[in-house]
């Protein structure tokens, strides 16, 4: 039948296509990385808590470490100063305007506090913090924003059970509209 | 034919403009017959001594010192700092690679090309790596684009009233390059993709490991890695020695001095899209993940912070872009909306590129409400200022691509206005 014999044309030239645009037709000059090398190469955190190190803090070292390296710029109580573009870490709420949410009410997931801070915090000395350090700065923004008690803790199996309050009120664009486009 | 708008129709401003041309040429053979007689121009310097020697690399002139980028700087407590183009002096599609706007988090990084790899790991059949000299020789596409920032316009969205700035704060965040590079899916097609990958973690070498989850699915489709802007390898602030360049989608996306794609099968919802390139709904909820910057238009010409110097003739221009396709269609209003004239799309009209609009104008010396409103293939439509504020939170201020509405008054004072 002409309809199959077309059928079959069509996939004959998808097949074509294939192998055109496959990496055949360039250099593959990829090295392979070697397992020790991937080992240490991803410091990316999920909100499953893949990608966490081994380790934990407390909200009392947490105190020592903010104190020490977040207060100056962001405020004792994590206020932060948005003249000066520094964050707001802690707030109670939502808040009036949609530019001054703190940390603790619009990021959904509290791993990421702990990848945004072992990475790039403070800003002019990142990743000079120890992985306990992180932990506890982490717990100790937590406890300011009130999700953990003041002899509270995180660990990596505890940080991704942190129920933040944004996971009530954050969508996708992407997934709900983007991706059908 | 009741005249309701000043803008001048096509067939008049030709026959305008051939009146003019044909005075001019008329007086130009007198002036050269006329040599020696005393009314002739004095023969300038530099017509009578030869110039210097080229310089190895080009520079503007002396006299254009001040078209530069104004700076958002870093402070003690920040290491944010933007760069907004000067989009008032431009005239065409094309923004020079050192007035490129540019948003850094933990400001540029010095990189060694030598020194440094981009890795390709996570959910692939072999994790490889490559160096910049390595995807020098792959096959290279890529094409005229524009990059938008999420935040460019946000004084329009963040402040309940019409801030008094000129058009290079209001909407600096904006330029277009000839952008060159990798095609994505050739590397990952090398590293071999875990059928059940879906994002890919895109992370920059800069101090503060920048990174963005991407759907694979853009990867796969006009996503490369950027080697070359305008022609020459890209400049620092732009990512060198390579940058991820996603056309058409939030600037933020397309990560500057790429160091790492890491292939997963979930976002990992990273400080960059948990709040800051993120909008708060009208209810209060928030939306992240917003990729696509919407279609948008402003007049450059006139525009905030230029003065017309008398009543009479102008030519209104303007840029209008669409991170989904084409411009299709960009119109203009002098009466702050009510009448609506369309405008030349002048110059290539190309994909996720800026698009040159213009139209000539008579201006009566009356106050006017000068707008444009652009279309691109798909029917979408640049909405209202009030049609934007209504769709988001109060103070909520990225996508912003509203109608711009320049208010010219008596004295041809050209101010932002809502």
């Amino acid at each position: 039948m002409s309809s199959n014999k077309h059928a079959t044309f069509v996939i004959a030239l998808g097949i074509l296509a294939a192998n055109v645009a496959s990496a055949e037709d360039t250099p593959a000059l990829g090295q392979t990385i070697q397992p020790e090398e991937l080992a240490g190469l991803s410091t990316t955190v999920y909100p499953d808590g893949e990608g966490l190190p081994l380790g934990g803090g407390t909200v009392e070292q947490g105190k020592v470490v903010y104190e020490d390296q977040c207060s100056i710029c962001h405020g004792e109580n994590g206020e932060g100063d948005m003249s000066m573009y520094i964050p707001i870490l802690a707030g109670s709420g939502k808040p009036d305007h949609g530019f001054h949410w703190s940390t603790g009410y619009s990021w959904p997931y509290a791993t990421s506090i702990f990848e945004y801070v072992r990475t790039a915090m403070p800003p002019f000395n990142p990743k000079e913090l120890s992985t306990e350090e992180v932990y506890a700065v982490t717990a100790y923004i937590l406890y300011m924003n009130g999700f953990l008690p003041e002899d509270g803790e995180v660990s990596q199996s505890t940080l991704p059970e942190i129920k933040m309050p944004a996971q009530d009120y954050i969508s996708s664009k992407w997934e709900k509209e983007e991706s059908q486009y | 034919m009741l005249k309701t708008t000043g803008f001048v129709g096509r067939r008049d401003f030709l026959k305008a403009g051939a009146t003019f041309l044909t005075a001019s040429s008329a007086a130009l053979p007198a002036t050269l017959t006329a040599k020696g007689a005393s009314a002739a121009p004095k023969i300038p310097d530099n017509m009578l001594y030869p110039g210097v020697e080229d310089e190895a690399y080009g520079s503007p002139s002396p006299h254009e010192a001040g078209n530069v980028r104004k700076i958002f700087p870093q402070n003690e407590k920040s290491t944010l700092t933007a760069s907004f183009t000067p989009l008032h002096t431009q005239k065409g599609i094309i923004t020079p690679s050192g007035l490129h706007f540019g948003a850094h988090h933990s400001g540029v990084p010095e990189i060694d090309p030598e020194m440094h790899e981009l890795f390709i790991h996570g959910m692939t059949d072999r994790p490889l790596k490559f160096t910049a000299s390595d995807l020098m020789r792959y096959p290279l596409s890529g094409g005229i684009n524009f990059l938008e920032c999420g935040g460019n316009s946000a004084p329009q969205g963040y402040y309940p009233e019409a801030q008094p700035m000129p058009l290079q704060y209001l909407h600096g965040l904006v330029s277009g390059s000839e952008w060159i590079g990798v095609p994505v899916k050739l590397l990952l097609q090398e590293a071999g993709l875990n059928p059940k990958a879906k994002w890919v973690i895109a992370e920059g070498a800069d101090a503060g490991f920048l990174a963005r989850s991407i759907p694979l699915q853009k990867l796969l489709d006009d996503a490369i890695i950027a080697l070359y802007q305008n022609g020459e390898r890209l400049r620092p602030a732009q990512g060198y020695p390579m940058r991820l360049f996603l056309p058409g989608w939030e600037g933020n996306t397309s990560i500057k001095w790429l160091r790492r794609l890491e292939v997963t099968d979930r976002p990992a919802y990273t400080r960059e899209e948990s709040r800051h390139y993120s909008e708060t709904l009208a209810d209060g909820s928030i939306e992240g993940f917003s990729m696509y910057m919407g279609v948008k238009s402003v007049i450059t010409h006139p525009s905030a912070g230029q003065v017309l110097p008398d009543k009479g003739y102008y030519q209104v221009n303007g840029l209008a872009w669409s991170g989904f396709g084409k411009i299709s269609r960009v119109e203009v209003s002098d009466d702050g909306g009510k009448n609506w004239v369309p405008a030349e799309l002048e110059g290539p009209v190309l994909n996720k590129s800026l698009t040159r609009f213009t139209l000539p104008w008579r201006w009566d010396g009356s106050p006017v409400r000068l707008q444009s409103r652009a279309f691109d293939e798909w029917d979408n439509v640049q909405p209202t200022h009030e049609a934007w504020k209504s769709r988001y939170f109060e103070g909520s201020r990225n996508h912003y691509n509203a109608i711009q509405t320049w208010y010219i008054d008596a004295q041809g004072t050209v101010s932002n206005v809502f």
